[in-house]
């Protein structure tokens, strides 16, 4: 460059830095923009099972059914009434009329049929097909009816047909694009369409201006109030934080560090929801390890840990110590589980430790014939688990036991635990009734996995089974509440604490609230709205 | 690593130790290195508090007179963690320099000894420095599974393409050398001549390179844990404790950045001094 | 000079292939089975076995290799085993985005080191040179990740100024611009301490040379002498830094990617290693391999362009 030539570039360099430092130009009118740590793999409803993905469904489909904010009442979806049938193996669904797909096709019985055959059948390999499992036959009656056959009674169909995977589908849609339904186009009959998708970056979905036929539960019916919904994939917590709070970026967003919260309340410009989600962590023992076969260790375990510590110091009192394997928000709790569980007794917990064998040694660590009292505890890395694995090694190591910690990426974990290598597992599971968790985790059918502990109970599995078909209340309520005895009795897991969600949003988001269903949070954005 | 290659044919001896002690820079280097290691040495007796001691009542608290450098959100002292941590962080570099140094220079003999594995061993260091070393480090973690020793491996295996190619080229050049000729002749054998003739001739830039390495492969390894793949919690690994630290900067920065700082006075350290070895050992660029 | 062209583009594919062996070889030793990870934690047996045929994970490693090679010359690098979607797509994607940071970040990075290079040799043992060449050797042993969170911490935080995750648009949109400006700072500033002290030693043994000598001693004035005859040799070296260099701007990318959320190659390699998503870590390391690999042949290319007196047969 010759000299003399340059002259401009000082004023157009400051021009450009003022320009790049000056407040966002993206505040565009009523978008929300939320921010999470990972992205979904897809949004085709049979191939995924994360919570990230489900918030989305919701969003761009409709449901047969909806399950109310109280995660108890079964209200209208695409089917404005239902009728079951005295021996509950039949129930017949009629659809809302005028209903359209993004793409502008009419919803008809046939693709409700062609959505749950697609769903159940081994060919598509969807993760949650155990969600409808019970149901032998689907017909199309006519246009506008659907009637669902069962092999038996069923308590819990409808929770698992107003679940997000049991979203409805466009059969055309899923022939025209193959392989790519799901990640680069989607046809559903949801509030908001589909638009842009910049994998582990954003999701951009559009507000779907036909929308009509929002379930009761919302006050608004359709069409939403938002323009735009953005979820942008925002890995680490500090930059999730910072975009968040200083509002360069985004304006709402459910994963937000815990110890930030009693900063983040007193903020003018935030507004910090706390609500409850049915949900519980806990400590599994893989009854195939010998180590961990002795109850009294097991029950030393249980008694060792300080609960109360790992919900108020790690997560700022944002939630409560579980008892038993049952959120006490969902139906069929056990009444007395508190009385029965193991309270905080480290001296208790060293006594069942001398009794079974295991001495102390030179290091404060337990032996018993040679062999340090070494527990390995698999868990994913990341949600707090470091944490919480971190205060629990400390607790443990008071009595004599030495924690070794075993993180691993979520995507690698299941494998791992499918192998069965862990001794003992930390882990958590949103649930919205007792079959949903206590089925799941305990019924010996469902070993290696998800019966991760390999508990078998045969009275137990007679229960479980017997409370998916049984009428009569009271029983239903008994037969839950054996299960849970029997659980926290076997001592097959150390249950650690119920977490409460915080949904931290900016001021201007109006009119959101926090739907515990799947830990979903963003149930349909209907009545949301953005102010300026 | 071209200004290494420079370090060829070095006069060792009192020549290049002199020069080395009138490096103020490199004596600093390495009078720190040597306090460093005492501490990591005797870290259970320097430190004030046990590394692992958790103690919710003390988190999060910003440096004081109980707490020099803080505590971070468990109530650990950072400076005792930092104190301990400087045992894993250098063991971490010696370990997996030293893996490097050794499957490097027998490569780089083989290599330069035989012609028939000079091309296969060639063409596989082409094949590892193809990729970036860090992601070649993430993939071995990824196969043997994150952990403070598969790190080790991985970051040792990342080394072993330079100490390689050193080696096979002053192989290359020293067997052609007259002298070792005439030694051939007169019935010595490969490795008379590798002990004899090769290793001493590569001995001066192997230290340079090994020093510098040795920089390199603990900011590697602290880089392994920041993102999770090296070494596991409550070990107080200065990468794994700044990534631990990084969730609180916006209240306590000094969480993530005092051991951050330790990394940076080690590879400072390393760093002074392979510069200091390098000058020391090699006048030409000294005038 | 075409023979040696033919010869040096020739050299390139065992390299390339040998490191698509090696990532396959890497991968398969890995403990964790895809198809449960594709399965998600809750599906039963028989859906995982089913998914496992479907990738055609039951097959020999050999007999997957082949198939997976035989499809790579063909432009086909398979599905991602999460998202289903093409590889090729997601990569060429995070390419891009790695591409517009690494650029960015090494015009910044040259546009400050060359010139302190440069003066900090000719006014050798000066102050600025002393200086210099000390930050220099201090930056060069400060870990990136610091370096990012500090930038977030004042950028963001402090000031509030500048967005610190995600690409947020195409680079021709001011958002698109704002959400490059600290990345690209993190990643070139990392860079600076190594390419201003290379530029030094470079000028520095230029300057030596008999020619430049002789310049002096003819009486050139000294900035003719240094702009002339001493910056066009030094930067030779410049040059195949900048290509070898290139391993080092791609790995500081990961951890750039990392903080900064930046959807690109290095950030989409971790995440899909993690995943242990076959396909698209073969992909991308395959991608990141062949860029290299031709960023090398094109920097040697030009330096026996710039070099007359390397001779080629």
């Amino acid at each position: 460059m010759r000299r003399g030539s340059g002259w401009w570039t000082g004023p157009v360099v400051a021009g450009l830095l003022a320009m790049l430092v000056a407040p966002p130009a993206h505040a565009q009118p009523n978008t929300l923009i939320i921010g999470q740590p990972t992205d979904a793999e897809s949004v085709d409803p049979h191939k995924v099972t994360a919570v990230i993905a489900a918030e989305r469904l919701y969003n761009l489909y409709d449901t047969l059914v909806n399950l109310d904010f109280d995660l108890e009442k079964i209200t209208p979806g695409l089917a404005e009434t239902w009728l079951v049938s005295p021996d509950g193996k039949t129930y017949t669904f009629a659809l809302k009329k005028g209903v359209k797909f993004h793409s502008g096709k009419p919803l008809t019985a046939h693709d409700v049929k062609f959505t749950l055959d697609r769903w159940r059948d081994p060919a598509t390999a969807s993760p949650t097909k155990h969600r409808i499992a019970e149901v032998e036959e689907i017909l199309a009656k006519d246009d506008h009816t659907v009637v669902l056959r069962l092999k038996e009674r069923s308590n819990y169909l409808l929770f698992n047909l107003a679940s997000g995977f049991a979203s409805i589908l466009n059969p055309e849609a899923i022939k025209k694009h193959g392989a790519n339904y799901g990640t680069l186009a989607v046809d559903g009959t949801g509030p908001f369409r589909f638009k842009e998708w910049v994998l582990r970056d954003r999701f951009v979905v559009e507000r779907n201006p036909d929308y009509t036929w929002g379930p009761p539960m919302f006050k608004n019916r359709g069409p939403a109030k938002l323009e735009r919904v953005v979820w942008r994939i925002i890995p680490e917590d500090t930059t999730r934080l910072f975009e968040l709070e200083k509002g360069i970026g985004l304006n709402v967003s459910r994963w937000i560090a815990f110890s930030e919260l009693p900063r983040l309340r007193k903020d003018p410009k935030l507004r910090v929801l706390e609500y409850k989600v049915g949900y519980v962590v806990y400590l599994g023992f893989n009854m195939n390890k010998e180590l961990v076969q002795d109850i009294r260790i097991r029950k030393a375990i249980n008694h060792a840990i300080k609960k109360d510590d790992i919900v108020n110091e790690i997560f700022y009192g944002l939630g409560a110590p579980a008892q038993g394997p049952l959120s006490p928000i969902v139906a069929g709790q056990w009444k007395d589980v508190a009385k029965a569980a193991y309270e905080y007794n480290p001296a208790k917990a060293r006594a069942l430790l001398d009794e079974a064998g295991w001495k102390p040694g030179p290091d404060g660590i337990r032996v018993k014939d040679g062999k340090r009292l070494k527990l390995p505890v698999h868990a994913i890395a990341g949600y707090g688990y470091p944490d919480t694995l971190t205060l629990i090694q400390a607790q443990l190591k008071d009595v004599g036991i030495d924690v070794e910690q075993v993180l691993l990426e979520e995507a690698a974990i299941w494998g791992r635990l499918k192998a069965g290598e862990h001794t003992i597992m930390a882990m958590g599971m949103p649930h919205s009734n007792p079959d949903e968790i206590l089925m799941f985790y305990f019924h010996s059918k469902n070993r290696p996995a998800p019966n991760r502990f390999n508990f078998v109970d045969p009275k137990v599995d007679q229960l479980l089974e017997e409370g998916r078909t049984v009428a009569d209340q009271k029983r239903w309520q008994e037969i839950y509440t054996e299960v849970q005895k029997r659980v926290v009795e076997s001592a097959v897991w150390a249950p650690l604490w119920h977490p409460d969600r915080a949904m931290i949003m900016s001021a201007k988001v109006q009119d959101l609230r926090p739907h515990p269903v799947y830990d979903v949070g963003y149930h349909k954005l209907l009545d949301v709205s953005v102010g300026r | 690593m071209t200004e290494l290659t420079r370090a060829r044919d070095p006069r060792p001896g009192s020549d290049a130790g002199r020069r080395l002690r009138r490096d103020r820079a490199a004596m600093a280097g390495a009078g720190c290195l040597l306090v460093l290691i005492l501490a990591a040495v005797f870290a259970p007796v320097v430190a004030p508090y046990d590394p692992t001691k958790v103690s919710m009542r003390e988190r999060l608290q910003p440096p004081s007179p109980k707490h020099a450098l803080g505590t971070d959100q468990f109530g650990r002292d950072i400076l005792s963690r930092i104190i301990h941590g400087a045992r894993i962080s250098l063991t971490i570099g010696l370990i997996s320099v030293g893996i490097g140094l050794g499957l490097g220079t027998t490569l780089g003999l083989i290599a330069g000894f035989f012609r028939r594995a000079d091309y296969p061993i060639s063409a596989l260091m082409d094949v590892l420095l193809s990729f970036p070393q860090i992601l070649l480090a993430i993939a071995i973690v990824a196969a043997l599974g994150p952990g403070i020793f598969n790190a080790m491996i991985a970051v040792g295996i990342g080394t072993v393409p330079a100490f390689t190619r050193l080696t096979r080229s002053s192989a290359l050049s020293i067997r052609e050398r007259e002298y070792v000729e005439a030694a051939r002749a007169l019935g010595a054998s490969n490795r008379r001549i590798i002990v004899r003739y090769v290793l001493p001739n590569s001995l001066a830039p192997l230290v340079v390179l090994g020093t510098l390495s040795l920089a390199a492969a603990i900011l590697a390894a602290a880089i392994l844990s920041f993102l999770g793949l090296g070494a596991r919690p409550p070990m107080p690994e200065w990468g794994a404790m700044a990534a631990e630290g990084r969730g609180f900067i916006a209240q306590f920065p000094h969480i993530a950045t005092f051991p951050s700082l330790a990394i940076f006075v080690v590879v400072l350290c390393f760093n002074l001094l392979g510069d200091g070895l390098r000058d020391a050992l090699d006048p030409h660029l000294r005038e | 000079m075409p023979v040696y062209v033919a010869r040096r583009v020739l050299l390139t594919i065992p390299t390339v292939l040998g490191t698509s062996i090696l990532v396959f070889l890497i991968l398969h030793l890995a403990p964790g089975d895809p198809a449960t990870i594709v399965a998600g934690p809750t599906a039963p047996p028989d859906v995982v076995a089913n998914i496992r045929t479907q990738l055609g994970l039951d097959q020999p490693v050999l007999v997957q290799y082949w198939r997976y090679l035989s499809h790579a010359l063909q432009g086909d690098l398979g599905r991602s085993m999460l998202t289903q979607r093409a590889v090729s797509e997601e990569v060429a994607v995070a390419f891009l985005n790695t591409f517009e940071l690494v650029i960015a970040a090494r015009i910044w990075s040259l546009l400050v080191a060359i010139p302190i290079g440069v003066v900090a040799a000719v006014k050798r043992r000066s102050i600025f040179d002393k200086l210099s060449m000390v930050a220099a050797l201090l930056g060069l042993s400060l870990p990136i990740f610091w370096i990012g969170l500090m930038a977030i911490w004042l950028f963001a935080f402090t000031l509030g100024w500048l967005p610190v995750s995600g690409r947020g648009g195409p680079l021709w949109t001011l958002d698109g611009l704002r959400h490059l400006v600290l990345p690209a700072l993190t990643l070139g500033g990392i860079q600076v301490p190594a390419l201003a002290r290379l530029t030094r030693s470079s000028v520095l043994e230029a300057l030596s040379q008999d020619y430049v000598r002789t310049a002096r001693a003819k009486g050139l004035a000294e900035r003719l002498v240094v702009a002339k005859h001493a910056l066009g040799n030094a930067l030779l070296p410049v040059v195949t830094i900048i290509g070898l260099q290139f391993a080092g701007l791609l790995g500081g990318a990961v951890v750039t990617e990392t903080i900064f959320s930046w959807p690109g190659l290095g950030r989409l390699a971790v995440t899909a290693i993690l995943t242990r998503d076959f396909p698209l870590v073969q992909g991308t390391i395959l991608v990141a391999a062949v860029t290299f690999v031709t960023i090398n042949l094109l920097v040697d290319l030009l330096y026996a362009v710039l070099d007359p007196r390397i001779k080629y047969a």
